[in-house]
């Protein structure tokens, strides 16, 4: 800051000088000042500008929750639930159970038999069951033959003797019955 | 002169012939009833390398690459940390890719046996060859840093053209910002950059196809030409648009040589589709259909384009639209494989729903909005010589017929399926367009010269010597 020496007849002092911001326009002065100039900088005019500035601005904003946090928080459901528990994490206690019982026991060279619409329910099962595959029950054409078809039988569901699993799917819903 | 210059580099930039190398030679594989093996990606980074130095990708400015990497790495973390956690990408792409990373062939049950569930039969297989060799080399989670990738090279693709094309460093900083800040891909979700859908990959195609019609660009419009119809479904309606688009504000030359491009990539493309879908024949009155497509396209914008045959051939086309519209429910249920009835009254509610996305800041900021006040501004000069209306028009034609084909694709969809593509479809659609978008920003935001200066060099009384 600066200061300066006033001298009147018999009186000699030291007075300070006015500070910039005493001497700053006011404040809707002010923010015209810094949108001229940052339209100088940019070369465009006021609204086109604005516009910009409101794009960059509210997308860096939600840059840390949408980009950051949320990503965070999605990955760390995903990780606590598992493949299976994320991808029916909005299915039915059920279907819940017959997705991870699958998981735990079907092996990479097996089929799965499975029935039902093939819209909703049975397709997040396929990558799920990579790289065991899901046959249709019904299917006229044969089967892969050089595969095992998965014979095991569900704990909660006794098993009839010359029958196999076989996935009933609906739009939201996984069940398990024996064929 | 208001057109302009010619590409300085008539090769194709490096990323784009990787693409185009791994497309042909994976493809190439799997017709030849072998795996896709992992030796085919140093293959075609080396044989783009001999055609065209790799560069570094470089910002303008610190700010914006120091954005860039913070945005690539949240977009990595995304991707690595998990496979994916959005429908599309977990049940069709990145299945498709893991399924040829462990080794099938097209013999394979999960590709070849009608009993074997598969959620999209004869999908284009490009995203998982360039996926599947990524694992190959980076195991099953590390080669979905293939993600972050795309987002960068579709920075890039924007940043290159305006560089090109003389946009001041700081318009150009302002555009490949506000490309990289748009949330769709930027956050987890459907269609977000790591969601492992392929709108990322077709975004960076059509922004580099944009940045071959703006510069003119015979080797990289052959290129786009080629990879669109094996990125996804409507890669052939993007690359005929961007042929008519080129064809009209270009000239023929750069028509053909899209036509070229897809052509090619149709005859290699379509039989392999047509096994896929495990169709009874190769070459079918559909496929057929494709293939006149972009000949039809480019002879319609040749004739529209010369002066003796434009006022015939655009009564015509009105015509013939008036009629295709009233004869289109006839025509529907007399070959419903073909023609779908167009549900007209639901014509409010889509562009009500389209208009909605358009300005879905959680989805796409402001891009649309800035576009918007970009051609207005733009408008009032475009008479103005340097202005850089000329260049950009034709983007801003693309876009518009995307729009509208977007508008016709929801008019034909069944009534229960339409709800659900207005909600998680059309944004997804618009997206593809994004890096036109901002490509086209990024060109309108160059300041016209003032009117004065020609004006004053040209007119006598100006002179200060009268």
């Amino acid at each position: 800051m600066s200061s300066g020496l006033l001298t009147l007849p018999g009186l000699r002092m030291r007075v300070r000088a006015p500070s910039p911001a005493a001497t700053e326009p006011t404040s809707p002065a002010r923010w015209h000042r810094a949108s001229e100039r940052l339209r100088r900088w940019t070369g465009l005019p006021p609204l086109l500008t604005a516009l910009l500035v409101a794009h960059l601005a509210f997308c860096l904003v939600r840059f840390p929750a949408g980009a950051v946090a949320k990503r965070h928080e999605s990955v760390q459901e995903w990780q606590e639930r598992g493949a299976d528990g994320w991808c029916y994490r909005n299915a039915d206690e059920e279907t819940r159970r017959v997705a991870r019982w699958l998981c735990e026991n079907v092996q990479p060279g097996q089929i799965v038999r499975y029935m039902g619409g093939e819209q909703g329910a049975l397709q997040m099962l396929a990558p799920l069951l990579f790289p065991a595959l899901l046959v249709r029950n019904d299917s006229k054409q044969r089967w892969p033959a050089d595969r095992e078809v998965f014979g095991l039988a569900a704990p909660w569901l006794p098993m009839p003797a010359g029958t196999v699993p076989v996935v009933k799917c609906s739009l939201e819903a996984l069940r398990l019955e024996y064929r | 002169m208001n057109s302009p210059p010619m590409a300085a580099d008539s090769r194709p930039p490096f990323s784009v012939l990787t693409i185009v190398f791994v497309a042909v030679l994976g493809h190439t594989a799997l017709w030849c009833g072998m795996p896709v093996p992992k030796w085919i990606l140093p293959i075609a980074l080396g044989l783009a390398a001999l055609l065209q130095r790799p560069r570094w990708p470089l910002f303008e400015g610190w700010p914006l690459g120091l954005f860039v990497l913070l945005g690539a790495a949240a977009i990595t973390y995304g991707a690595v940390a998990t496979l994916d956690r959005s429908w599309d990408g977990f049940c069709t792409w990145s299945l498709t890719a893991r399924h040829l990373a462990a080794g099938a062939t097209l013999d394979h049950p999960y590709f070849a046996n009608a009993s074997v569930y598969q959620a999209t039969r004869g999908y284009p297989l490009l995203q998982p060859i360039l996926l599947q060799q990524a694992m190959l080399w980076l195991g099953e989670r590390g080669g979905r840093v293939l993600f972050p990738l795309l987002w960068v090279l579709l920075l890039l693709a924007v940043q290159q053209p305006l560089r090109a094309l003389g946009i001041a460093a700081r318009q150009r900083a302002i555009a490949i910002a506000g490309l990289a800040l748009v949330p769709l891909f930027l956050e987890p979700g459907h269609g977000s950059a790591e969601s492992g859908f392929a709108d990322l990959l077709l975004a960076l195609l059509l922004t580099h196809g944009a940045a071959a019609i703006v510069q003119q660009h015979f080797g990289l419009a052959l290129c786009i030409a080629f990879c669109l119809p094996l990125a996804k479904t409507e890669g052939t309606v993007h690359a005929t648009a961007l042929l008519t688009v080129a064809t009209l504000g270009k000239g023929p030359r750069l028509g053909a040589a899209l036509t070229i491009g897809l052509l090619t990539s149709l005859l290699g493309w379509l039989p392999m589709q047509a096994r896929l879908e495990l169709a009874p024949h190769a070459f079918s009155a559909s496929n057929l259909l494709s293939f006149s497509l972009p000949i039809g396209a480019l002879a319609w914008s040749c004739a529209v384009r010369q002066r003796s045959t434009r006022r015939a051939t655009l009564v015509l086309t009105g015509v013939l639209a008036i009629a295709g519209l009233w004869l289109q429910p006839m025509l529907a249920s007399a070959w419903p494989a073909a023609a779908r009835p167009l549900a007209w009254s639901s014509l409010g509610s889509i562009l009500g729903s389209l208009a909605q996305n358009l300005v879905w800041v959680r989805k796409f900021g402001f891009s649309y909005v800035v576009l918007f006040a970009a051609v207005v501004w733009a408008w009032r000069t475009r008479q103005r010589s340097g202005s850089p209306w000329p260049t950009a028009a034709p983007l801003l034609a693309l876009q518009g017929a995307w729009f509208l084909l977007i508008v016709l694709f929801l008019l034909a969809l069944p009534a229960d399926r339409l709800p659900l593509f207005q909600r998680e479809g059309s944004p997804r659609y618009l997206i593809q367009m994004i890096g036109v978008l901002w490509l086209c920003t990024g060109l309108l935001l160059k300041p016209a010269p003032a009117l004065s200066e020609p004006v004053l060099a040209d007119a006598p009384h100006s002179d200060p010597r009268n």
